[in-house]
């Protein structure tokens, strides 16, 4: 095999690969600003816990649930008309980002959630016997104490959306995805095909590492 | 039992000054007809705590002990309401908390400090920030605040590990670090929920002493729970006997332990002396077989078991017993213990001579401030198990 057609398309490699790596961030970002509230409601409206609420807990677990229960490419064909909705077309990284938050964020709340159900019922006492109100105890408590959870939770979605935004591209257009469907497969360029692969599997090594550090860090327990 | 019940009733005119409840004014947390009963959807209600009165006096150590599910968290837990009572009402220096708005219980619960068997650490945070802790709930201006947490370490014992973390402490440390962040906003309450239950007993008695001294230095009223006597023994000058949601009794830990009247507190005090103090090996009573069908002169033999309390336990009894008395004194089994302030001795005996001489004996010690307890065989036997 030779790689000529990667040498030709060098350019377009690299601005694939930034393309990938632009829409794993920004995904990630927003899925982290949605997932890590919705982790902290589900968890705190649940039974006997800092805010228990009943139907607030079931209707969100629900909607948790359904979109967690949607095959990704089919949530990829609903958020269509949303993308037109809210950026006015359904092309491109941006369009291929609302997609792949509306498929993370309830996957990473669940990961929050469960973080943060490991923090025991001992220290929320605690907290609540010194005087802490709610706020303080998600704040203070909660979201410290279950930070390294929520830290290998961000890496495990970082790595999930690696995946996503490859097939999102497909759809929408952009990233190494489509590099490696058009131009490497549909275009019978192997090298392409590839140098993609080894690409994608790259920036997951570098999340894993990146992931497992920091969490090694902040962990003291 | 019976047997029993008379000797401690007749012994009830000793030594002993039974203090009073405290007065409405003296008591810092009242127990009104209080009780809690858990409702579980789906689940038979249980009833932990059934009508408890309770009077604890500002500046004690007051000590609740039983066994496991006798109620005594659900207990401790409504003094700063992480339990709600289900009746009768708790008043803490007169209030009912209970009644307050959000705010104001936050304010009250920071002046009642806890403390916690598995201690409830933040492991996130280094000891100097667990400490800091409730200044920061309660808005206390970083400098400051700092100043405090030396201050508080200082106390415990802990300021060569201000940075550690508390997966890095010994149990004993962690339980200071949990002492340290209860005293930091000077409470006037200092609750303990079997704080020192996951320690050894060389921590424990450390710790134990350390509670002790903040209750003398600072006058903080400290409520205990426990299901160790030693616990008790060691700081507690009042103590409740808590057994199925009912407390059984109550009183100093001189008299619910020098004398304990419910099968509850007998078995603790049973536990406590490393063995049942009484005699194992003690033969029937009644008339020794020996020296059966003798003359009108039978020898008889008792096994009493002795409780001597304060004063009483430092004087030579004994010996001016068999001095003065013509009896045989079979010394089966005896222990001396200190409780916070007063010798508390248990010894058993086994007592032989003429029935007159018995019974002489025996007022000469309940004269002499002792407290005599008639062991039958059945009731050695009740002592030993358990
Ligand atoms: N939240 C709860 N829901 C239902 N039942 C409870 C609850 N908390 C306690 N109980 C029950 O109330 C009774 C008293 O419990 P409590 O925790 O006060 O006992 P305890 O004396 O502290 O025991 P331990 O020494 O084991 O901690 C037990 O029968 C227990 O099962
Ligand atoms: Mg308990």
């Amino acid at each position: 095999m030779t790689f000529d057609n990667v040498v030709h398309n060098f350019d377009r490699i690299v601005q694939a690969t930034i393309e990938s790596i632009y829409m794993v961030f920004f995904s990630l970002f927003f899925a982290v600003l949605i997932g890590v509230p919705l982790g902290v409601l589900l968890i705190i409206t649940g039974p006997g816990h800092l805010w228990p609420k009943r139907w607030l807990h079931e209707a969100l677990g629900m909607v948790v649930n359904i979109f967690r229960s949607v095959p990704y490419i089919v949530l990829i064909l609903w958020t269509i008309p949303v993308s037109r909705a809210l950026i006015g077309t359904s092309y491109g990284t941006n369009a291929a980002i609302i997609s792949l938050v509306a498929g993370s964020s309830p996957f990473f709340a669940r990961l929050a959630e469960s973080a943060m159900r490991e923090v025991g019922r001992g220290v929320i006492e605690a907290a609540q016997a010194m005087g802490a109100r709610t706020i303080d105890i998600i704040w203070k408590v909660l979201l410290p104490e279950s930070f390294p959870g929520i830290i290998s939770g961000i890496t495990v979605t970082a790595v999930a959306l690696v995946s996503y935004s490859a097939m999102a591209g497909l759809v929408a257009g952009g990233g190494l995805g489509a590099m490696a469907w058009n131009d490497g497969y549909n275009s019978f360029k192997n090298d392409i095909l590839f140098v993609a692969t080894v690409l994608l599997i790259i920036i997951v090594q570098v999340i894993q590492w990146i992931g497992d550090r920091l969490v090694r860090r902040v962990d003291k327990r | 039992m019976t047997g029993t019940e008379k000797s401690w009733r007749e012994g009830g005119t000793l030594a002993i000054i039974p203090t009073p409840d405290p007065t409405p004014e003296e008591a810092i947390i009242r127990f009104e007809n209080v009780g809690k009963t858990y409702e579980r959807r789906g689940q038979k209600p249980v009833e932990a705590l059934k009508d408890i009165q309770l009077s604890i006096r500002r500046g004690e150590i007051f000590g609740v002990i039983g066994y496991s599910g006798a109620g005594k968290s659900t207990l401790i837990r409504m003094i700063n309401l992480l339990e709600r009572p289900t009746r009768g009402r708790v008043l803490v220096d007169g209030v009912d908390l209970a009644t307050l708005s959000p705010e104001a219980l936050r304010k009250k619960r920071m002046k009642i400090g806890m403390i916690f068997q598995h201690f409830n650490l933040l492991w996130s945070r280094t000891v100097f920030e667990n400490v800091r802790f409730p200044l920061e709930l309660a808005g206390w201006p970083k400098d400051k605040a700092a100043r405090r947490v030396r201050e508080l370490l200082a106390i415990v014992g802990l300021t060569h590990r201000i940075d550690a973390y508390p997966a890095q402490l010994s149990g004993g440390e962690k339980q200071r670090v949990g002492i340290a962040r209860a005293l930091a906003n000077e409470p006037d309450i200092l609750l303990s929920d079997e704080a020192t239950s996951a320690l050894d007993p060389k921590t424990t008695d450390d710790i134990l002493a350390l509670l002790e001294s903040i209750n003398r230095r600072f006058g903080i009223t400290i409520v205990l729970i426990t299901h160790e006597m030693r616990v008790v023994e060691k700081i507690c000058d009042r103590v409740a006997v808590l057994d199925g949601g009912v407390i059984r009794e109550m009183g100093t830990v001189a008299e619910v332990f020098g004398r304990p009247r419910s099968a509850i507190a007998r078995k603790f005090v049973a536990e406590a002396l490393s063995e049942a103090a009484t005699g194992e090996a003690a033969p029937p009573d009644g008339v020794d077989d020996a020296h059966a069908g003798g003359a009108s002169e039978a020898i008889a033999a008792k096994t009493l078991r002795l409780v001597f309390i304060g004063e009483v336990a430092e004087q030579p009894i004994i010996q001016r017993l068999i001095r003065s008395h013509d009896v045989e004194v079979n010394i089966i089994r005896g222990e001396i213990k200190r409780l916070k302030r007063t010798p508390f001795g248990t010894l058993t005996v086994r007592l032989r001579g003429r029935e007159e001489a018995l019974d002489s004996a025996r007022d000469f010690l309940l004269g002499a401030g002792v407290i005599v307890e008639e062991l039958a065989r059945g009731d050695a036997r009740a002592d030993q198990t358990r």
